[in-house]
């Protein structure tokens, strides 16, 4: 200590004590940076050129930050092809869940007694609360097309050659991993979403071979998912897949440096891999280069997804979870449809004609026990991830060149298309380019669910209060109610949609007969509107049938500014 | 490349103390026969991936006729005393294919040696006592892990008895039926309806046999339908339409006469069961869910 202070004194002595106190600072300075001053530092922010030697590259290989990423880059693959920055833009979305989770996690309770509450609260009475959960739901379904078109793009440009086989490896995981993440998050509100969305994807694991059921008992906790299932589910959300993302996204970014970015592939003979092989000429430093122009795009990235979350985009909380109701329509994540539309595939051979298929199928039961959906769902559907995992190992073409890969491309697109396919397909309501869609309630019940449906608001609900007018009112032709516009529009959307399900069938080939509706508006209480539709019909057996279904409006639910 | 000859181990004079782990012959005499040097002094990691290579006792690399040094790629080779190299090779060949094991074939140490002395490092063909230990830890590790493993399933596996979600649950003989609203009755606390077609009854499982949803009562088809993926079944449970892969799940029933006896049982596929003159109770057992037939 005293030799530290006699140095101290030593130097103010000769330097003065401006000097001195510049120099410390300095020296603190250059410490947190790993070997860069203040004016190294000036000199990355202008954009001067390195010095000799270049003392840049110090913090990437001193310091833990630096040194995941590259000193330099080959010039050609700073511009926006051949990587579109998406394998940037992935980290950065999983950086951006990581920080918007941390605030979430403060205001939340992994209990049924408390978490719908707790959601309640972060949605009212948490300064920014909304602007977190819509942020951070958001961003974890960019975060999901991000990293599958960012796997795409590696697909492409066969960046997952030699040497990055493990690279893509890795890459799949953390698909997997991502998609894991978004999904554990999903039953975490415990409202009718959660609850039965989770449910479906429960199930799908428990019709898995062999491990199925248990897989589904440790994933549930318990046969039906409740307060166990909720508290496996957080953890599995805030600690265990994030831990897997982590892990393998530090080996992932290992193999970058270690390998470099792949080079457009038109650019490198054939089995070549030139990235880390790159005269001075074409370099482009990371500092300050690299280093602004990804601040920039995640300047941008975080502008976007800020103003979407503010603005149009709101996360949806539906009403609290219900083990007894399951509300109609309940879907499960849109990046699962592909997997109830390989469900839905009727046939084994599905190309045949109807009787032959009809025929072979029955064969394949009696003979091997398999039926269609053991096949489609249960055989197919979990090859399709090993499938990707092993692509760069069975893929035996050398060459990188587009014109080189016409099979492999042909194939990948072939993939692409079948996945979108099956996911329209997947799509509960139903798609009509699909064979095999939707089937469904009758027509009378859709209508009902589209106008009034169980969860969320709907049509109905966005009437003004007052306008909603009180008596009784015919839909087929659609009466007038006075000075009632929104009211009378409505009136005339249900005469419209009555109309249209008269002439076309629904992807199910059902039709409405014989068709006519009403609406009765009661007041049942001074602030409580009950708004009933009525739709007779007639039956496929000629019968007349009824349906009707009730939604009640307070004066201030105030449903029609959402 | 050039770090070999230079580092301190590589640089080594000829005869002197020989890396920990592996026993030269000793002296700085010329080792009478090093073939005859004990297999088991043999470090695993020493010889491992160079001697594989290149066994040079069967046949001589590429480059061992040229003289020695000509060919050499390391400045800073031994030299080539003859008195001295065999003891240098002995002593440093096994390092410097240590520290750099890609080193090139013509290993100057190796090529200055006779070939009988090169036979030195050759890889041992039996296990070392450290190798075999190391083994055997591992295997025990390994086996632990498989332990650790199976305890850690047990452990996040759900705590539940049989019975406890639900359970027992008697019924009245006129429960089985529908309600004025032309509704069938159910037990929501054993999630089952129970279903009655003439004079047959059964309990089914609330469940979706698809994907665990909750179907429901569709009044003006009378029909089971579900609202996720608008599978549907008949009232007896029978797959109708949708893509549910079997019938609707039951559980097993015994039905009791007034004085207690079991006189009726459901049947092992679960199907509709006759409902006998005398019946007074139905016992409903969730603990014992029958699956439903599949279909294709």
């Amino acid at each position: 200590m005293a030799i530290i202070g006699k140095r101290l004194v030593d130097q103010v002595r000769s330097t003065g004590l401006k000097a001195t106190v510049a120099q410390r600072l300095d020296d603190g300075f250059t410490r947190l940076t790993s070997g860069l001053s203040w004016n190294d530092v000036r000199g990355v922010l202008r954009g001067d050129p390195p010095g000799k030697p270049n003392n840049r590259v110090k913090p990437h290989t001193e310091a833990f930050w630096f040194h995941i990423r590259p000193t330099f880059y080959h010039e050609a693959v700073t511009t926006l092809y051949p990587t579109f920055r998406l394998g940037y833009m992935s980290a950065l979305f999983f950086a951006i869940e990581i920080i918007t989770g941390i605030f979430l996690m403060i205001f939340y309770t992994p209990s049924p007694e408390r978490a719908y509450q707790n959601m309640l609260d972060i949605l009212t009475n948490v300064p920014f609360g909304q602007l977190m959960r819509d942020m951070h739901r958001l961003g974890a379904e960019v975060m999901v097309v991000v990293v599958t078109i960012h796997m795409w793009r590696t697909f492409l440009t066969a960046s997952y050659k030699k040497p990055r086989q493990f690279t893509w490896f890795t890459g799949v995981i953390l698909l997997i991993v991502t998609m894991f993440l978004s999904f554990s998050g999903y039953l975490l509100p415990w409202d009718q979403l959660a609850l039965w969305a989770v449910t479906i994807g429960t199930s799908m694991a428990d019709a898995a071979p062999l491990v199925g059921p248990q897989v589904n008992l440790l994933l549930r906790g318990a046969p039906d998912i409740g307060a166990g299932g909720l508290l496996r589910f957080y953890l599995f959300h805030v600690v265990l897949f994030p831990l897997i993302g982590v892990i393998f996204v530090a080996v992932h970014y290992y193999k970058v440096v270690r390998y470099g970015i792949s080079l457009p592939p038109e650019m490198e003979g054939v089995g070549e891999d030139s990235a880390r092989k790159v005269g001075p000429d074409k370099r482009v430093n990371f500092m300050p280069d690299i280093l602004t122009n990804e601040l920039v795009y995640a300047a941008i990235a975080i502008a976007l997804l800020t103003i979407a979350s503010g603005t149009f985009y709101n996360a949806a909380l539906e009403t609290h979870s219900n083990p007894l109701v399951t509300p109609n329509h309940t879907v499960a994540p849109w990046y699962f449809y592909w997997l109830q539309g390989l469900i839905k595939i009727p046939h084994i051979l599905p190309v045949l004609p109807e009787a032959l298929s009809t025929q072979f199928d029955s064969i394949m039961f009696n003979v091997l026990g398999i039926t269609p959906k053991i096949l489609w769902g249960i055989i197919i559907g979990p090859v399709i991830p090993l499938l990707l995992m092993v692509v760069p190992y069975i893929d035996p073409n050398p060459s990188r060149r587009y014109s080189d890969r016409k099979v492999m491309i042909t194939l990948g697109v072939i993939f692409e298309v079948a996945i979108l396919y099956l996911s329209l397909a997947g799509i509960p309501t139903g798609v009509p380019v699909t064979r095999f869609g939707f089937v469904g309630g009758d027509p009378a019940s859709e209508i009902a669910q589209e106008f009034m449906p169980d969860e969320g608001v709907g049509k109905v609900k966005r009437v003004p209060w007052d306008q909603l007018a009180v008596g009784t009112w015919q839909i087929v032709p659609p009466d007038e109610a006075p000075n009632a516009p929104e009211f009378n529009h409505l009136l005339r959307e249900l005469q419209q949609d009555m109309d249209h399900r008269t002439r076309e069938a629904d992807p199910n080939g059902k039709k409405l007969s014989g068709g006519t509706a009403n609406v009765r508006v009661k007041l049942i209480q001074p602030d409580v509107k009950e708004f009933t539709l009525t739709i007779s019909f007639t039956d496929d057996k000629g019968q007349p049938q009824q349906y009707s279904k009730t939604n009640y409006l307070h004066r201030n639910s105030g449903y029609e500014k959402e | 490349m050039s770090e070999t000859p230079t580092s301190p181990r590589g640089a080594a004079p000829p005869g002197a103390k020989a890396p920990p782990g592996f026993k030269a012959p000793t002296g700085a005499a010329p080792a009478p026969n090093p073939i005859d040097a004990p297999a088991p002094q043999m470090e695993p990691g020493v010889d491992a991936p160079k001697a594989a290579a290149a066994p040079p006792g069967a046949k001589p690399p590429p480059g061992a006729k040229a003289p020695p040094g000509a060919t050499a790629p390391k400045p800073a080779a031994p030299k080539p005393a003859p008195v001295a190299a065999p003891v240098a090779a002995v002593a440093v060949a096994p390092v410097a294919i240590a520290v750099k094991p890609a080193a090139p074939k013509p290993d100057p140490a190796k090529v200055a040696a006779a070939p009988a002395v090169a036979a030195a490092p050759v890889a041992p063909k039996s296990v070392s006592r450290r190798e075999f230990l190391n083994y055997v830890w591992g295997a025990s590790m390994a086996l632990f892990l498989a332990q650790f493993g199976g305890i850690s399933f047990l452990f996040a596996m759900p705590r539940f008895r049989e019975g406890e979600v639900g359970g027992r649950f008697s019924q009245s003989v006129a429960d089985f039926g529908y309600d004025a609203n032309g509704l069938p009755n159910a037990n929501n606390v054993g999630k089952f309806w129970m279903v009655k077609v003439d004079d047959t009854i059964n309990a089914i499982y609330k469940v979706c046999t698809h994907l665990g949803c909750l179907y429901g009562w569709n009044s003006t088809g009378k029909i089971f339908a579900c609202p996720c993926h608008g599978s549907q079944f008949a009232v007896d449970g029978k797959w109708i339409a949708g893509p549910a892969p079997r019938n609707l799940d039951a559980f097993k029933m015994q039905v009791l006469d007034a004085s207690g006896n079991v006189i009726a049982t459901s049947n092992e596929a679960g199907e509709m069961l006759k409902l006998p003159a005398n019946a007074d109770r139905i016992i409903v057992d969730t603990g014992a869910k029958i699956s439903g037939k599949a279909h294709f």
